[in-house]
């Protein structure tokens, strides 16, 4: 394993606040107190650093095969200039990652986290030289930079200076030959905070030059840069599936409830037999959402993941991910728990605290009542 | 299990048939109930349903259930189980 240091920890000179994540020194935080970043991408615009997303070209005859060997979805029907979301599947049908697969017309391009780059190129240079040797696979995790904009007025940053396509930009939707201050970048429209969010993507040297570009066109709408703890909580509050801590956590795919991205019809793919026996009869487990009532104290809860789910002293499950949600003023946690209990609006035991089930999402986000034709920053 | 905590469960996996069923039929999904979670995502992700699909969504709720979606509220329509809990908050209001 080599260890990467992000291009931005060290243009910032971040000292601390930084973390190990898929081998790349990032920053976790860039403020100590993590509500106002939280706010930030809630009511704002908040810039993240994703240089420690894998990134892995797939191009050649065999590119399609081969990705959609190791993922839970088909590729096969997406246009070209399209993202799709997925989820890396390892040869026992568990899974090893998250991924955004970007059709480029005469390529594919993999951007993945919760997996070091290094291992998932390996892998896939593996497979491709067992199965499909048509496909020729590139490391360029190096060569290219990754930064993530989200926030209920992240489109209003962007319109500033792309104009008001931007605006019409659709869910996984990319669109490339951009630029800022002539700094060229691809755009794609995803995020997993639940709120507007953008991924921009640019050659790994014009990475500090595109990020302080963002900053400075940011100020007047108070954007600030977010860590990954911010983005682990918004996805945490959103139920998007993260591969750090639920996706670690549970022994198949499918107790994620990914049941309607499993493709029936792409053949024999990694971990299928597996996945094909659950599907017919059911994971033993999955995943649900908790939350602990108001007065649970917010500095010390005494919760921890890994803690036993009781329902009347008989284990039911176990806290796969946990969070203080700053917009619920309440902890909420992922319980991984026994599928007959995994329904909502029961009451079961964590600890000293009574865990009640909620549906997903946790949270309802400003996005969804903001209308880019109507609304603005500084209305 | 206990049976008061059965008899919730029932309800619930009633009336999430339901909705997925409906959904299926209403919106000629190729799926079965048993394929879609019931934490799934309608839009987005998920079902990647559109706004076109929301309206045979609030006709379908209002029809199998006899409940009204208020127009505008999509805070009901995120996923299944949100279209559960409104259902069932409003068939015993």
């Amino acid at each position: 394993m080599s260890t990467r240091i992000s291009p931005i920890v060290s243009h910032l000179n971040l000292a601390a606040g930084c973390g190990l994540r898929d081998a790349s020194v990032t920053a976790s935080a860039y403020v100590s107190d993590p509500q106002l970043e939280y706010q930030c991408v809630r009511e704002r615009v908040g810039l993240s650093d994703l240089t420690y997303y894998a990134k892995v070209r797939v191009s050649g005859a065999a590119a399609l095969d081969l990705i959609n060997h190791v993922i839970i979805t088909d590729l096969a029907r997406l246009p070209i200039n399209q993202t799709q979301t997925s989820i890396l599947l390892s040869d026992d049908g568990r899974p090893c990652g998250e991924a955004l697969v970007m059709n480029c017309g005469d390529y594919y391009l993999v951007l993945s986290e919760g997996v070091e780059p290094s291992v998932l190129f390996e892998r896939l240079s593996k497979i491709a030289d067992h199965q499909f040797p048509d496909a020729i696979v590139t490391n360029q995790t190096e060569t290219l930079g990754l930064l993530g904009i989200d926030g209920p007025f992240s489109w209003e940053v962007l319109k500033s200076f792309m104009g008001i396509g931007v605006i019409g930009l659709r869910y996984l939707e990319i669109l490339p030959d951009q630029a800022l201050n002539n700094i060229p970048f691809t755009i794609f429209r995803a995020g997993k905070t639940g709120e507007y969010g953008y991924v921009l993507l640019t050659s790994g040297d014009k990475l500090v030059a595109l990020w302080d570009a963002l900053m400075e066109i940011g100020k007047r709408f108070d954007i600030q840069p977010i860590g990954y703890n911010t983005l682990d909580l918004c996805k945490l509050e959103n139920r998007f599936v993260n591969q750090q801590q639920e996706g670690a956590r549970v022994d198949n795919v499918l107790a994620l409830n990914t049941r309607v991205l499993v493709s029936r019809d792409k053949g024999d793919y990694a971990g299928s037999a597996q996945i094909a026996k659950l599907m017919a009869s059911g994971s033993p487990s999955r995943i649900i959402g908790i939350t602990f009532a108001a007065d649970t104290h917010v500095d010390k809860p005494g919760l921890s993941v890994g803690d036993e789910v009781l329902c009347h002293d008989e284990k039911i499950g176990t806290l796969a991910s946990l969070g203080y949600s700053y917009t619920l003023k309440q902890w909420i946690a992922l319980a991984l728990v026994d599928t007959t209990y995994a329904y909502v609006g029961l009451d079961y035991t964590v600890g000293e605290y009574t865990a009640r089930t909620v549906s997903a999402p946790f949270i309802f986000n400003r996005s969804l009542q903001i209308r880019p034709q109507e609304d603005s920053y500084f209305n | 299990m206990i049976p008061q905590l059965q008899e919730i469960i029932h309800e619930r996996q009633d009336v999430l048939f339901k909705i997925k069923a409906e959904l299926i039929d209403r919106l000629q999904l190729e799926f079965e109930p048993v394929d879609i979670d019931d934490d799934t995502f309608l839009f987005g992700g998920g079902l990647s349903l559109d706004s076109i699909d929301a309206m045979e969504i609030v006709l379908g709720v209002q029809i199998c259930f006899d409940v009204m979606i208020p127009d505008g509220d999509i805070s009901a329509m995120r996923t299944v189980n949100t279209l559960a809990d409104f259902v069932l908050a409003n068939k015993s209001a």
